[in-house]
């Protein structure tokens, strides 16, 4: 084998590892985009369907005209951001820049915390800015797993 | 004077036995290099001019999109979880797959598309047109 052919065995080889490693960069990101647009999408197929039973029946009620949550986005399945307007002992409903509004389940694993402080459900009041990081349930809402009130502005 | 076939051979042989004909001056080759030198010159120039324009106007448009799109991304459900890495990171780290997938959702994608692609034009114009300055900037070329 001459050198020249070695040279190019070597950077056909080369080539070949850039290209096959960008496909598969390329593949990784399409599946993740993929499995996020799914699971937004059952979770907002969720939401609506159980609307009436979470926000005409829980604390802070409030129908939105008809057709107003039509053709939106579809909603982030596993966090929550923004003012809350509703709250008892077990469930949150807020608020986020969307205008659309969401149902927090709080559970024994929730941990709620004000800076260094952990805090309990009950300290959480109307107009707190919160951001909640959690599971998608399967009746829309999302099972807290950590709330953090964000320090009034 | 030998005989020929064609007017073709005549030729050349008149041509070679006259040397005077086919013997270049001195400065030819000089000559030759700087025309080519000048050409290329010419061409980075151009080259130089349209790189600069287009950072200008992709400088120009990065300013008013990220005037657009950048309250869009500060203010994002992004930017608040990533927030929680730093204050929350061992519940974070309990939950990552659930913050993963709330992060990627919550990314304001096409905005930061938008304002990205306006910041890789300048940049990526602005180091050609440094490439092209520095290249050419640099090389002396002598007058014959």
């Amino acid at each position: 084998m001459t050198m020249e052919t070695k040279l190019v065995g070597t950077k056909i080889i080369k080539v070949s590892l850039i290209v096959f490693g960008l496909l598969i960069a390329v593949m990784a990101i399409f599946w993740a985009g993929m499995m996020t647009g799914f699971r937004k999408a059952r979770f907002s197929y969720q939401w609506d369907k159980n609307y009436n039973v979470l926000f005409t029946r829980g604390p802070g009620h409030k129908m939105p005209p008809m057709g107003d949550v039509r053709g939106r986005e579809f909603m982030d399945a596993n966090s929550a951001f923004g003012l809350v307007i509703g709250v008892n002992s077990s469930t949150l409903i807020i608020k986020g820049d969307d205008d659309i509004e969401k149902s927090i389940f709080i559970t024994n694993q929730t941990v709620i915390r004000r800076g260094p402080e952990t805090i309990g459900a009950g300290d959480i009041k109307s107009d707190d800015r919160v951001v909640i990081l959690g599971v998608p349930s399967s009746t829309g809402q999302i099972e807290a797993r950590l709330i953090r009130l964000m320090p009034k502005l | 004077m030998p005989k020929f076939s064609n007017l073709f051979e005549e030729t050349v042989y008149l041509a070679v036995k006259d040397s005077r004909l086919v013997t270049p001056s001195a400065t030819l080759a000089d000559r030759v290099l700087f025309a080519i030198e000048r050409k290329k010159r010419f061409y980075a120039s151009v080259k130089l001019a349209i790189y600069s324009l287009v950072t200008i106007t992709s400088s120009i448009g990065l300013a008013v999109v990220w005037r657009i799109e950048g309250s869009a991304i500060i203010n994002s459900e992004a930017i608040q979880l990533l927030s929680l890495l730093f204050s929350d990171f061992s519940i974070v780290a309990s939950y990552w797959q659930d913050y993963a997938f709330s992060l990627l959702e919550s990314l304001p994608v096409v905005s930061i598309i938008v304002v990205a692609s306006f910041a890789w034009a300048a940049c990526a114009s602005l180091w050609m047109a440094a490439r092209t300055y520095k290249t050419f900037n640099h090389r002396a070329v002598v007058r014959v």
